[in-house]
């Protein structure tokens, strides 16, 4: 059982199902909105009366007395929690005057059905629980339609190979258009977007050339064409080898795969009790699935580990979906799930506890970065050279100063004998303007998180900065 | 090792794939690559795979798959075969922030903030909280993006005093020398922020005949720093070419020294309209002689002439006031003519912002002596001045018993004064410096009653019998009667979005009678002029609004819309939703709407009948009313 004492402004920001809402929460905060405030004595609960649209106004409450903070409030939005759950507790912070008072009959009734409620689940969880059975045949069936797929897709990649990329007609994109279209029947949601992308940038190249995409879309063909011969041999292997059910790879996702958190679990990819914090957050743009993607990387406060949370918003549902922002507390974690992959795994949680992030985290995480420059170099380097990873790697490097080239004023990171370049990148624009524009202190003995990636143009392995860690706190850079 | 060859190979294996491999036999740019790169393939056992996998490229039935195989074989290799060391000659950095450890915002806010400048700038003047946002090195990396790409953006205006001279080295350093359409606006910042202290650097600049021009031209005007640049600028008018010639110009306006009358003597005597920025910029009694000479003539060319060229004739003039510190008898020849009179203390105002000159200063003061329509510039100086007593003789002036427009006019001048400059309440902050008093008095002349006051006599009086025509005999004549109800709805507006802003914008301890009194204003406004500004200040402290100050003011606001505003004016402030705002039920509201329509019917001959057919359709289409 927690207090209301607990609120924070971050908590809040976690909890509201949108910018707006939280945006709006502060509004009704800042302009007086509630009418009467009150708090039990034993603070597990706030509660009061706000002036709303309605003829009569609203009675909303935030319990803390449970696990997670309940809200309860009569205004007739569908947001969860409501602008003024969000609201009363921004009141609660702002430290105005709350009247002590009993809890109210028909809360305390609420709480008992809760309970009632809680009771019986946890029976239920005790008495023995038989795992979701996995229907083997129908994971086989599966399988062997997405091989059919795949095939699809080969044919599809080698065609464009044979015909050349830069040369796509109208009449070939609309075919490929018809040969994407029927991948969808084959449980290959992945693949297909990548061939939807290629034809339409394919398309866009016939009509103007440009170089550079032109190298962009060679490489995309290049990852489908691996993509694809990797899941065919995966898939071939799955079905005669009778283990036809998702396993620690990269390829289920791949081929557009959706992991359960149930399935990761069963398959041992979770951690129990786990601290990370975030060390950097953006919104991204993914042009092949037509969203938007909160996209923040966070590091293991014990192993150092960097890994990454997306949370997908199709610009079709974008308003049905709460988007994410940056959080700055420490986070434990009963039960942290991690996606199959390689240095950044991908992951996820159900539930957070949320605590400031005092001085001393900051000195464990720098003591959790690289140990040197080139062993992240090679560790990147191991990363990139797959075909199907990302462009990008993210490690935590330390370092002892970052300056700034006479030349064309580019950062340099230097660390001991050992120098790298920093560089933007697509999905960090700005992130070496930030850098140029930090007071100096700040560019000396720390810790840098960046992305590390391979410049064609200049064979390099360079680094995009993203975050940079010090012992007072992390800088965001975007 | 020849490492060349191997990226000779990866080029020819890209060209392949764009070109299709149907007709790869006969692409020998590819073969002789992969020929030249066998030389080395024995040298490692990956380049040897490689090596093997390209000779199928010509001899393999399933061509494609295998140039796949080769392309991101050679992607790997380049990638472990990448450097990553980076020996360039490199110094730290020497800008140190004046603020302390960024604070922690979260993206949503900081992405916004920057969009705002990447737009200009403009959200920021009414944004609440600049000085939190302008701190974070994202928004002052966004800022500074935004010198590079523009000329001087209104959020510098803003945050160019807040970041203050610290920023000076960044600006510095964030000058392209290499991109030849740089523009100079960083130079003028550095300028406006350093003044002479940076002269050195304005010479080096002006004196590089590599540096961009737009950046050189900039440099040549900001010279204008410090007098002993005087002969060099002589020098660059005379010899240079037309960009620099005229960045000098511009420069010996400012500078004004005794050696430049003979240039601005012989550009009077000749003068041309492309003269009019840099005579407008000058400071030479020559410039003020020139306007001197023909100003009665242009005003009264203004007043009686049908020929819009000649009338027009005034306003040129206007337009070179500014930076005239002996200009005393022409700005109170307009004033007496009532031209332009918000113009004329925006040209004071800006004279004592861009220049340190106590001329200026003393100008406004004689002005004001004089004519008291000078009120605003003079309260504006007396603030930069830090006097306790701003606004000391205001409210006489506000509530004496003068003519009601007066009343107006003073009132909404000084309000479009507050709101354009964004004075915020800092007293600590790089803005002008406010004395304790400031905030109380500017809510004071915000709020006065004069305007509400007078709106209530001139219902009561036409209310009477031949009311109306008593009303319109008190305002100087029945056709100013509706331009006196147009006036009142505009400054009542804008009185209210200034207020708005101050109570959004200032300390938090002020916040709560603040907002008090511009809800006791919108109440009072909400009976006699309903203007949507007045709504909003009651929506946005909706918690102390009484409730049943709502009732018919939906109504009241779009019949007072209908009655006085021109037909496209009009339309401009119709804002039918606002209903859905209000804090009654959906019944209270239909039933409003209905009563609405009724009295919508009594003012149909008073406006445009095709935006009120369209009005009233929407108001008919209310969701409410199906």
């Amino acid at each position: 059982m927690s207090t209301v004492d607990s609120i924070t402004s971050e908590l809040i920001s976690s909890l509201a199902p949108n910018t707006a809402a939280n945006q709006n929460g502060q509004k009704i905060s800042r302009s007086g909105g509630f009418q009467s405030l009150y708090v039990t004595e034993d603070k597990t609960l706030i509660f009061g009366d706000c002036k709303g649209s309605g003829s009569k106004p609203y009675r909303t409450s935030a319990d803390f007395s449970g696990d997670a903070p309940v809200f309860r409030c009569s205004c007739p939005s569908r947001q969860f929690p409501c602008k003024h759950s969000l609201a009363i507790m921004y009141d609660w912070l702002a430290g105005k005057n709350f009247g002590v008072s009993q809890i109210p009959a028909d809360i305390l009734e609420k709480r008992e059905k809760l309970a009632k409620k809680a009771e019986k689940s946890d029976s239920a969880e005790t008495a023995e629980k038989k795992p979701p059975k996995q229907n083997k045949a129908a994971a086989a069936k599966k399988l062997k339609k997405q091989a059919e797929g795949l095939e699809l897709a080969e044919r599809f990649v080698n065609d464009l190979f044979s015909r050349g990329i830069s040369s796509v007609s109208s009449a070939a994109a609309e075919q490929y258009k018809g040969l994407a279209k029927q991948l969808g029947d084959y449980y290959l949601p992945e693949p297909q977007a990548i061939m939807n992308e290629i034809i339409t940038a394919a398309e866009r190249l016939t009509a103007s050339p440009d170089d550079k995409e032109l190298a962009r879309l060679t490489a995309l063909c290049v990852k489908l064409s691996s993509a694809v011969r990797k899941s065919q041999a995966y898939i071939a292997e799955k079905l005669e080898s009778g283990e036809v059910l998702p396993e620690d790879n990269i390829l289920y996702e791949e081929m557009g795969g959706v992991w359960k958190l149930t399935q990761l679990k069963e398959i041992g990819l979770f951690k129990e009790n786990a601290r990370i914090i975030q060390l950097s957050f953006t919104v991204l743009h993914d042009a092949i699935h037509k969203a938007d993607i909160d996209f923040a990387y966070w590091a293991d406060l014990d192993t150092g580990e960097i890994s990454k949370t997306e949370n997908i918003r199709p610009l079709k549902a974008a308003k049905y979906i709460k988007a994410e922002d940056s959080l700055f507390g420490v986070h434990r974690i009963k039960e942290l799930y991690r996606y199959p992959g390689g240095l950044n795994r991908r992951i996820r949680w159900e539930a957070a506890e949320i605590s400031e992030a005092a001085g001393g985290v900051y000195a464990e995480l720098l003591s959790k970065a690289e140990k040197s420059l080139s062993d992240a170099v090679k560790k990147a380097k191991n990363e990139l050279k797959n075909t199907l990873s990302d462009d990008g790697t993210a490690l935590l490097v330390p370092f002892d100063s970052i300056e700034f080239a006479v030349s064309d004023n580019h950062p340099v990171l230097k660390l001991g004998e050992e120098t790298i370049a920093l560089r933007p990148n697509e999905n960090y624009p700005d992130s070496c303007n930030v850098l140029s524009v930090l007071d100096g202190q700040y560019l000396q003995n720390g810790a840098l998180l960046g992305e590390f990636f391979y410049s064609p143009e200049e064979r390099k392995i360079l680094v995009c900065p993203v975050s940079i860690v010090t012992k007072d706190g992390i800088i965001r850079l975007c | 090792m020849n490492i060349s060859l191997f990226y000779e190979l990866r080029r020819q294996l890209y060209s392949a794939a764009a070109a299709g491999t149907a007709a790869i036999f006969e692409n020998f740019r590819l073969k002789n690559a992969v020929d030249e790169f066998g030389k080395i393939s024995g040298e490692s056992k990956v380049f040897g795979k490689l090596y093997a996998r390209c000779g199928q490229l010509f001899s393999a039935e399933n061509v494609p798959e295998v140039l796949a195989d080769c392309i991101a074989l050679a992607d790997a290799i380049a990638k472990v075969q990448a450097v990553s060391s980076d020996n360039s000659e490199s110094c730290p950095t020497d800008h140190a922030s004046a603020s302390g450890f960024p604070e922690n915002i979260p993206y949503s806010e900081v992405h916004g903030f920057a969009e705002y400048i990447g737009n200009g700038g403009q959200q920021i003047i009414y944004h609440s909280k600049p000085r939190k946002f302008a701190l974070d090195p994202r928004v002052l990396s966004a800022f500074v993006q935004s010198l590079k790409r523009s000329t001087m953006p209104d959020s510098a205006e803003i945050l160019l005093p807040l970041y203050g001279k610290s920023i000076v080295p960044l600006l510095k350093k964030a000058v392209d020398m290499t991109d030849p359409k740089a523009n100079g606006t960083i130079v003028d910042c550095v300028k406006r922020l350093a003044g002479a202290e940076e002269n050195d650097w304005f010479i080096s600049l002006a004196e590089n005949e590599d540096c961009p021009p737009n950046v050189r031209a900039a440099a040549v005007k900001a010279l204008a720093c410090d007098v002993s640049n005087t002969e060099r600028l002589l020098t660059i008018y005379r010899t240079g070419k037309t960009k620099l010639k005229n960045a000098a110009l511009f420069a010996l306006g400012e500078l004004n020294p005794p050696e430049a009358e003979e240039i601005w003597q012989k550009l009077a005597a000749d003068y041309k309209d492309s003269y009019e920025k840099f005579f407008a910029a000058s400071k030479s009694p020559v410039c003020t002689d020139f306007i001197r000479r023909d100003i009665d003539s242009a005003i009264y060319d203004f007043r009686n002439s049908d020929n819009s060229e000649r009338s027009r004739r005034l306003f040129k003039y206007i337009h070179i006031l500014p930076n005239k510190g002996d200009a005393e008898d022409i700005f109170l020849k307009l004033a007496a003519a009532d031209i332009s009179v918000t113009e004329l203390n925006d040209i004071l105002v800006r004279n004592i912002r861009n220049n340190s000159e106590p001329c200026f200063h003393q100008l406004i003061e004689r002005l004001y002596a004089q004519n008291e329509r000078f009120l605003p510039a003079k309260i504006y100086l007396d603030m930069a001045e830090n006097s306790e007593t701003p606004f000391d003789g205001l409210e006489d002036a506000l509530h004496k018993e003068s003519d009601l427009f007066t009343n107006i006019r003073y009132s909404e001048t000084l309000g479009c004064y507050l709101a354009f400059y964004g004075i915020y309440y800092c007293n600590s902050g790089p803005w002008l410096p406010i004395s304790a008093r400031t905030m109380e008095k500017i809510a004071d002349i915000l709020t006065d009653d004069g305007l509400t006051n007078a709106l209530s006599e001139m219902d009561r009086l036409c209310k009477l019998p031949f009311g109306r025509l008593a009303a319109a005999k008190k305002v100087g004549g029945m056709g100013v009667l509706k331009q006196f109800y147009v006036n009142a709805f505009y400054m009542s507006n804008r009185r209210c979005k200034t207020l708005m802003k101050l109570y959004r914008s200032c300390s938090p301890e002020d916040s709560a009678w603040l907002r008090e009194k511009a809800l006791r204003y919108a109440l009072g406004l909400s009976e006699c002029c309903p203007c949507p500004a007045a709504a909003e200040i009651m929506l946005d402290n909706n918690g102390n609004c009484p409730p049943e100050a709502y009732n018919g003011l939906f109504t009241r606001y779009i019949i007072y819309l209908l009655s006085y505003m021109g037909s496209e004016k009009m339309y401009f402030y119709v804002r039918p939703d606002l209903i859905d705002k209000f804090p009654l039920s959906d019944e209270q509201k239909a039933d409003e709407l209905r009563q609405l329509i009724k009295k919508m019917a009594a003012v149909r001959l008073k406006c445009n009948p095709v935006h009120y057919d369209e009005l009233m359709a929407r108001i008919k289409n209310h969701d409410l009313l199906k």
